[in-house]
């Protein structure tokens, strides 16, 4: 299971996908992950940064979608204060 | 009933009728993406809730239990020795510890508000995934040290 987690003042959403059924062209799997990566491009034009998350590891920074990662999270532009 | 009674009743239902609107319209309107669910918890359902789903996720028992007990987390640089980053639980300044001392203070935030373990998991993502841009973002202040006169 892939799952894209966006933080947004509604906390996160959130959007999953089985990469399993992606891989066997399961048509709601592709649709799902499809819709991963057009929500991760839109956040990433309005200047978000993204990370793979994976446990006891660290967070790598990703500026491509990845449908195989198992957890992307995504925070919004930052700014100095 | 005299003109000052009319005008009343006329604003509360003005008022009556704009909060049924609202209520309506809440209703109504669908989030804007939740393809698979908005959570792993079912007993998730606020923004801050989510928001402290989501950093349970990602710190381990040891993490959680110094955010809780001491109000901060403490993040060690992935690329200077010596430094550790001090988060707090609630939104303010980053310390920046060097050898166990304050040198630094940071001020970086998203550009939108977002909940405040969302800010947590957001200092904790930066500094481990890309601290030399998180570096570049943040502004960057000397500690406040209080003056004689500061104290009681």
């Amino acid at each position: 299971m892939g799952v894209l987690r966006v933080m947004s003042r509604r906390g996160d959403d959130h959007v999953r996908w089985d990469s399993a059924r992606v891989s066997a062209g399961d048509p709601e799997a592709v649709a799902a992950v499809r819709e991963a990566e057009r929500i991760f491009n839109e956040q990433r034009s309005r200047g978000a940064t993204a990370f793979i998350v994976e446990k006891d590891r660290p967070p790598t920074r990703t500026r491509q979608f990845d449908p195989t990662a198992e957890r992307i999270v995504m925070i919004p532009r930052l700014v100095g204060g | 009933m005299n003109t000052g009674d009319v005008v009343t009743a006329a604003v509360i239902v003005g008022i009556i009728f704009l909060l049924a609107c609202l209520m309506a319209f809440i209703a109504a309107t669908p989030p804007r993406w939740r393809t698979g669910g908005r959570s792993s918890s079912p007993a998730v359902d606020t923004p801050s809730d989510r928001a402290e789903d989501l950093l349970r996720d990602m710190l381990d028992e040891q993490e959680l239990l110094e955010l809780r007990t001491r109000g901060y987390l403490d993040i060690v640089s992935p690329s200077h020795a010596q430094r550790v980053y001090r988060i707090p639980r609630f939104p303010e300044r980053v310390s920046v510890l060097e050898g166990g001392r304050a040198k630094w203070e940071l001020c970086i935030q998203p550009a939108k508000p977002i909940p405040s373990a969302d800010v947590v998991a957001m200092h904790k993502l930066m500094i481990e995934g890309d601290e030399e841009e998180y570096l570049a973002r943040a502004n960057w202040f000397l500690p406040y040290v209080p003056h004689q006169w500061d104290l009681p």
